[in-house]
């Protein structure tokens, strides 16, 4: 499977994840996993930013109206989505 | 100057090692030959290139297991760019000093700081990209030049 087809797979299950006109959906990583033959996804995109800082924070971290998600999936053979996981970038 | 952050500066120094050793990253794993030598070319020259120290420990970190031939190539490239590219050190506590620290941490929020007073951000980190944009720094953000394509 080529690149450009992971992205769109990731992009159409995601899709509904974001509310905002252009969400930057972006390929971060994609390995292969031989042993599984599966395809292990790092996708991003920006979603509006609900979850700003409570005032004890205000001073701390800057207030943008978008916030970047990290999201993990696996895409087997038939170009369907396996898992769907939590990826913390750190 | 341009200043590089940890994941581009891997992806740097992976090209010159073997760009077939892309594919076998998770960091690098988007990447090919084509966008290494886009890379080069936005660099330009080595002497134009600007390191943190924060960044190459983070480099050596995660690049300092390679196995066989290529662990030798990798202490030749890694020396050869320390040797032709500067370094700045900022200290950490200026680095907890800003207002980006909370969110994106020490290293990044070093390489935002660095990166005001500097023509260029090269990285492939979607995150600090969009703070640098959002902090009016020119970036070559190689994530987004990848999708580009993609898309």
């Amino acid at each position: 499977m080529k690149l450009k087809d992971i992205l769109a797979i990731a992009k159409n299950e995601l899709s509904d994840l974001s509310t905002i006109e252009n969400p930057d959906f972006r390929l971060e990583q994609a390995i292969f996993k031989q042993d599984e033959k599966i395809w292990e996804v790092v996708v991003s995109y920006l979603v509006e930013n609900t979850n700003k800082p409570s005032k004890p924070f205000a001073a701390l971290s800057p207030e943008f109206p978008f916030v970047r998600m990290y999201k993990k999936l696996e895409i087997n053979e038939k170009n369907e989505v396996v898992s769907f996981l939590m990826y913390d970038k750190a | 100057m341009i200043l590089i952050d940890s994941n581009a500066l891997i992806v740097l120094l992976i090209g010159l090692i073997d760009p077939k050793l892309f594919k076998t990253h998770k960091t690098t794993s988007i990447y090919d030959e084509e966008d290494f030598r886009e890379l080069l070319h936005v660099i330009g020259d080595f002497n134009n290139i600007i390191v943190l120290p924060n960044i190459w420990t983070e480099v050596d970190n995660l690049l300092n297991n390679f196995g066989g031939n290529y662990k030798y190539s990798y202490i030749q490239k890694i020396t050869e760019i320390i040797k032709n590219t500067s370094e700045k050190y900022i200290d950490s506590k200026t680095g907890t000093e800003c207002e980006s620290f909370f969110d994106i941490g020490l290293t990044d929020s070093l390489v935002l700081e660095q990166a005001k007073s500097c023509k260029l951000l090269i990285t492939s980190d979607s995150k600090l990209s969009d703070y640098a944009i959002a902090n009016d720094i020119k970036v070559y953000d190689l994530v987004k030049v990848k999708n580009e394509k993609l898309n």
